[in-house]
């Protein structure tokens, strides 16, 4: 279960603008598109400068917002941080583009006839940047380091409870028990809760170590200057022969986009994301620059509480989902680009898209019949929404709807720092969100429906949908547990405590000798297979 | 004299310490709860969690004890740590401001290099055509936000002419040619608005000791116009500049928070806007404390330069 915050992911980049637009008014120069973790299919294939093959050497540079905070992963929180992690550590499985689980320090796994343990046997012959081994040992440490309550990793909740016993069973076999079946564990086991950590230079640099990360990754961490750059160079003893390509990559912190845009044009960067729709145009006629885009599968959607006003009634709800104008939002917000959502699942193996067509069409008629059954005494709603300029366009849109019902919508902005805090506390009830995709379906659809979810902002609590979660959990099969997720998307489309809006497509841009590039589901870009043609 | 600095020195303090309240109790104040940013953008936290980070960091305690707690140990010079970074305060801000003291040093030199001869040449041809040329550039200086400028000029010079780099910062110690080429741009962008408004300075300051007594005199003593100009004219309109620099030093802070953003350099001013997005409250209050402590010593500075340039200043 990847359990991170999409709407988060929102705030982590795009607060660039926000923060520039706080300061000085700068709306200008915004722009708009954040890194959120989404999940779906690159339309661009991986390229290969010229048709020749990868070459060494060379450093990299790729240009973002990083507001990183520790690269100790297990501490992680923070969106951007994922970018260098994943240069510096392994994690025990990975996923492929479709999120499917595929191997990485583990070569190989066993599901128990129980299907309550799950065995690793993991490559041999592995060593830390310190020299010390990445074994079945380091393994058990690091797993048992998240469980230890005194430790107060904050990715303790995503594995534990299941997560009862880890077990040494050889030096390259490791084996994980669980309370009950649990197939997000393994997804769990390619993010945060995945990367193995040095177990010496944890203790070497103890609550230092996350501005000295040592990992067996192919990169080795060379030095950071918060809020100004992080620089790996490759790590000579790494497991992968041949690997990795490039001699050092530098992560600058870039906070503007529009300085972002013009480091690619000038080849000052070699690679950068998160480009706002309406730039990209611009940037796919510039001279030796490729645009990638890729179909995410996050979510945008405006949200309301089942129990609070004002979107306790149902039938208030149904009125403003027929009411919403997908497409109107699709089309100016998002340079028409995305998809239209319907439906919370939009990537990775349990998206259904037989789905796409259901959920509320826009039709004002059936919205209007609706609202008169919703027989309001009131019809003044606060709507409140975090302060961000792609979220304000939204509002914009999706008002206008409303308002042709004869609603009148007092609209309240909230500092984006503060919105998701006030949403938690219930003074935030009817608001616009997005949620990123996790490699495990049950991630996103748990922590939102389930009505012990953490992320249950909505006040849902509906019996059938929590046995269907806990049922489809332990399920291994994937083509089994997707029909179960078709049954959960169904009856939480039809509650529309959630509203959805679009899957927006996500885009980056980088140098034309850049070979290798890949658009990860989950947007976060493996830079360790990159290299630069001479 | 002596006398006179203690009294400002202390009268620093008792500002500083109003200053920490106002802050404090604004940013307590005016934000929500801060544990959900301080988690992080992708927390899993469950609220066992949350609960413990607020004690931990003793957001659970009330306002007025969590700022005396806060003062009795700002008083010894330890400013606590910072919510969003494993470091303490002191040491998160000591390593931010070279840069910052740079880029605003550089500016300042860059903007008085420029206004002094242009404000000069304005004022010699009060009504030229210099003058009138002037003053419509320093109104589109003093008009143009800083953002905008720095963009503009990295658009021309980065992007158009491929001049200069377009945002970054690289110690003077790793590579001194590489610093100064990206510090090029932020300091023109944090000076424009300075020499408009410190030429314009220097023009009026000029123009009115042109007309003075003692000018006429030394002309009619039979001295030449230039070194009237050079030793009677210019020292005397530069005496009152001084102070008027000391008071810009203040809004040279707010040019450069925005300077640095845009050109990505890691000085106090990405840190500041970092901590109030973050809410990391003890860097805030931390960075407000050390920027107002500059702005004031700084004035007073510029007060005892005053007395140092001017000898009937001192003696009074």
């Amino acid at each position: 279960m990847n359990v991170e915050k999409g709407i988060q992911d929102m705030i982590a980049t795009p607060i660039t603008r926000r923060r520039f637009g706080q300061l000085a008014g700068a709306s200008a120069l915004a722009s708009l598109v954040a890194a959120c973790a989404g999940g779906g299919t690159a339309l661009t294939p991986s390229a290969s400068p010229a048709g020749r093959g990868p070459v060494r050497g060379g450093t990299f540079v790729y240009a973002r917002n990083l507001d990183a905070k520790t690269f100790d992963p297990h501490f992680s929180a923070q969106f951007s941080e994922r970018y260098v992690l994943y240069l510096i550590f392994n994690t025990l499985v990975a996923y492929d583009k479709d999120f499917n689980i595929v191997p990485d320090l583990a070569q190989s796994w066993d599901i128990s006839g129980d299907r309550q343990a799950i065995t690793f046997k993991l490559r041999a012959g592995v060593k830390f940047h310190d020299g010390t081994d990445c074994d079945a040992t380091a393994v058990k440490w690091n797993l048992d380091r998240i469980l230890d309550k005194n430790v107060n990793s904050p990715l303790r909740g995503q594995i534990q409870p299941p997560l009862t016993a880890v077990e040494v069973v050889d030096p390259t076999t490791v084996r994980l028990r669980t309370s009950l079946a649990w197939r997000p564990l393994l997804a769990a086991l390619g993010e945060r809760p995945g990367f193995i950590v040095s177990p010496a230079a944890v203790a070497k640099y103890g609550k230092d170590f996350g501005r000295n990360p040592v990992g067996s990754g192919p990169f080795k961490f060379v030095e950071w200057t918060p809020d100004s750059r992080v620089v790996v160079e490759r790590f000579e003893g790494y497991w992968e022969p041949g690997k990795p390509y490039l001699d050092r990559i530098e992560v600058r912190h870039v906070p503007d986009s529009q300085v972002r845009l013009t480091m690619i044009r000038t080849g000052e960067a070699h690679l950068i994301d998160s480009v706002d729709p309406s730039l990209v145009g611009n940037l796919r006629s510039a001279a030796g620059v490729t645009v990638s885009e890729l179909q995410s599968g996050r979510f945008w959607a405006v949200q309301g509480h089942n129990g609070k006003a004002p979107l306790n009634n149902a039938d208030l709800r149904k009125a403003i989902a027929y009411a919403t104008d997908r497409a109107a939002i699709k089309r100016v917000v998002f340079s028409d680009t995305g998809r239209v959502a319907t439906h919370p699942l939009g990537s990775g193996w349990a998206y259904d898209r037989s789905l796409d067509a259901g959920g509320y069409p826009f039709d004002l008629d059936k919205a209007q019949a609706s609202l008169t059954k919703a027989n309001l005494t009131n019809k003044t709603l606060l709507f409140a929404t975090s302060s961000e300029r792609a979220i304000q366009d939204m509002a914009q849109v999706v008002g206008t709807g409303y308002q042709k019902l004869g609603l009148t919508i007092q609209h309240q902005t909230v500092p984006a720092a503060d919105w998701f805090g006030l949403l938690k506390e219930g003074k935030v009830n009817w608001t616009i969100t997005n949620w990123a995709p996790r490699a495990d379906p049950d991630g996103l659809l748990r922590i939102l429906w389930h009505s012990k979810g953490f992320q249950n902002t909505t006040g849902y609590s509906n019996p059938e949908v929590d046995r269907l979660l806990d049922e489809a959990a332990g399920i291994f099969d994937t083509a089994k547990a997707k029909e179960l997720y078709r049954k959960v998307e169904e009856i939480v489309v039809e509650n529309a405590d959630y509203s959805f809006l679009v899957w927006p497509s996500e885009f980056a841009a980088y140098r034309s000798e850049v070979g290798n590039f890949v658009y990860h589901p989950d947007l976060i870009l493996r830079m360790r297979d990159l290299y630069i043609a001479k | 004299m002596l006398r006179y600095v203690a009294e400002r020195l202390l009268l620093t303090v008792a500002l500083l310490f109003v200053i920490s309240i106002a802050t404090f109790g604004l940013m307590s104040l005016v934000v929500g709860d801060p544990v959900y940013a301080i988690l992080g953008s992708e927390s899993s936290a469950d609220e066992l969690t949350i609960e413990r980070l607020r004690r931990e960091l003793q957001l659970d305690r009330p306002l007025p004890v969590r700022y005396l707690d806060w003062a009795s140990h700002a008083v010894t010079g330890d400013l606590g740590r910072s919510f969003r970074q494993p470091v303490p305060v002191r040491d998160a801000v000591l390593a931010r401001l070279p840069v910052t003291l740079e880029l605003t040093a550089l500016a300042t030199a860059l903007a008085i290099a420029c206004a002094i001869p242009l404000g000069m040449a304005a004022a010699l041809r009060a009504g030229g055509r210099l003058d009138v040329g002037l003053s419509a550039v320093a109104a589109v200086n003093l008009s143009l936000p800083n953002f905008l400028l720095g963009i503009l000029l990295i658009y021309v010079f980065a992007l158009r002419l491929r001049w200069l780099p377009s945002a970054g910062y690289i110690p003077v110690t790793t590579d001194p040619l590489a610093h100064l080429r990206l510090l090029l741009l932020p300091t023109v962008t944090l000076a424009a608005a300075y020499v408009g408004s410190l030429s314009r300075y220097v023009r009026s300051l000029m123009a009115d000791v042109l007309h003075e007594d003692y000018v006429r005199t030394a002309r009619a003593k039979g001295l030449g116009r230039a070194v009237v100009i050079r030793r009677h004219a210019l020292r005397n309109a530069l005496i009152p500049l001084t102070t008027v620099i000391g008071v810009e030093v203040a809004g040279l802070f707010g040019g450069a928070v925005v300077t640095e953003i845009v050109f990505s350099l890691p000085g106090v001013g990405t840190l500041l806007t970092e901590s109030i997005l973050g809410r990391d409250l003890p860097m805030v209050q931390g960075i407000v404390l050390f920027v107002t402590a500059a702005v004031v010593l700084s004035s007073l500075g510029v007060d005892l330069l005053y007395g140092f340039l001017d000898p009937r200043v001192r003696m009074s």
